[in-house]
């Protein structure tokens, strides 16, 4: 009996062992990195130096894989970083990445979709009316769809809205016919 | 009662086994996320699209593209009209990608859906994020643009 649970005991420290070191990645710098500069795929690579490492600093490392895998960061060198040197929470720091999490948000049944708008950051944005430019006239395509959220990307306001899939289709065709026209509700209630 | 602390013990360590590997899929090469029977595809994405996804969104693949539709009461424009349907539904986004200022996202779709999805590569392609927790498939409409 108790062999048995020793024998279970054993067997699961390899296993967890085995887990951490084959699915962890680590990285170093494949050149001089310079302090304030940008952690990138360009100047840091997977090195095979992880079985070195203890589980104690894989955990930290963890943090550090996140970041290349999850764009919601930017890491940061906090001091100048030579080449082969390893990337450690020691030498980084990084910054919240401005990309909206939505998707949890999002209703069932309907879809967000980014449009590109000629609004400007501070205005406040709950729904829009979605229209076509046709020769000289609009045509409302969509009335007060509601807005998850906004960014700013290469100067223009992007919004999310969320409508049902058949609207959003209609807008892909329209975008690829002419020109949308995209204004802020008048009446901002939640759709 | 007899066998109850081998029990507790081989109980202890198939959570802890599965905890450590769903913990550790976050943390795979894009190789070893692909599922058996899978493919990840690559998609040029524009840079609105990629600002609303990340790895583990849900998205579904929208085509346009000129078609001739014959409908009721209607003759066949010689032009074509502009079409949008769903080409994917439910589709998992495995990695997001920059390249020489180009987003790309890494979908999860079988070898038949990435025959198709190549084919539609000459059209324009977009996308549209959904809930993950929606996975209801449905068929759609095609939608066109009226005169």
């Amino acid at each position: 009996m108790k062999k048995l649970f020793i024998l279970s005991l054993i067997s699961f420290i390899p296993t967890a062992l085995f887990c951490q070191s084959v699915y962890t990645n680590v990285f170093e710098a494949k050149q001089d990195i310079k302090k304030g500069s940008l952690i990138s795929v360009e100047n840091v690579m997977a090195t095979t130096k992880q079985k070195q490492v203890n589980i104690e600093t894989l955990e930290e490392f963890k943090t550090i894989e996140e970041l290349f895998t999850n764009t919601r960061f930017k890491l940061f060198a906090s001091q100048d970083i030579l080449k082969g040197d390893l990337i450690t929470p020691q030498n980084t720091a990084y910054t919240a990445f401005k990309k909206p999490v939505l998707d949890r948000q999002i209703k069932p049944d309907t879809r967000l979709y980014a449009l590109p708008t000629p609004f400007n950051a501070e205005q406040k944005i709950k729904a829009v009316d979605i229209l076509f430019k046709s020769d000289g006239q609009l045509k409302t395509l969509a009335a007060n769809v509601k807005v998850l959220g906004k960014r700013r990307i290469k100067k223009k306001i992007i919004v999310y809205i969320q409508t049902d899939p058949l609207t959003i289709q209609k807008i892909c065709s329209y975008r690829e016919k002419g020109t949308l026209a995209v204004k802020i509700s008048d009446n901002q209630s939640d759709k | 009662m007899k066998y109850m602390k081998s029990l507790i013990a081989v109980l202890v360590f198939l959570i802890a086994f599965v905890s450590l590997n769903a913990e550790a899929v976050n943390d795979l090469f894009l190789g070893q996320k692909i599922p058996f029977s899978y493919r990840a595809f690559p998609l040029e994405i524009s840079a609105e699209e990629a600002s609303m996804v990340s790895a583990g969104s849900r998205i579904d693949i929208l085509m346009t593209f000129q078609a001739m539709l014959k409908r009721s009461g209607r003759s066949i424009s010689q032009k074509g009209e502009i079409v949008t349907v769903t080409l994917l539904q439910n589709i998992l986004v495995l990695e997001t990608s920059k390249i020489q200022n180009k987003n790309y996202i890494f979908v999860n779709i079988t070898p038949r859906d990435a025959q198709y999805l190549a084919l539609a590569q000459e059209q324009t392609l977009n996308i549209s994020l959904r809930n993950p927790k929606d996975r209801k498939i449905a068929p759609m409409p095609v939608a066109f643009t009226e005169d």
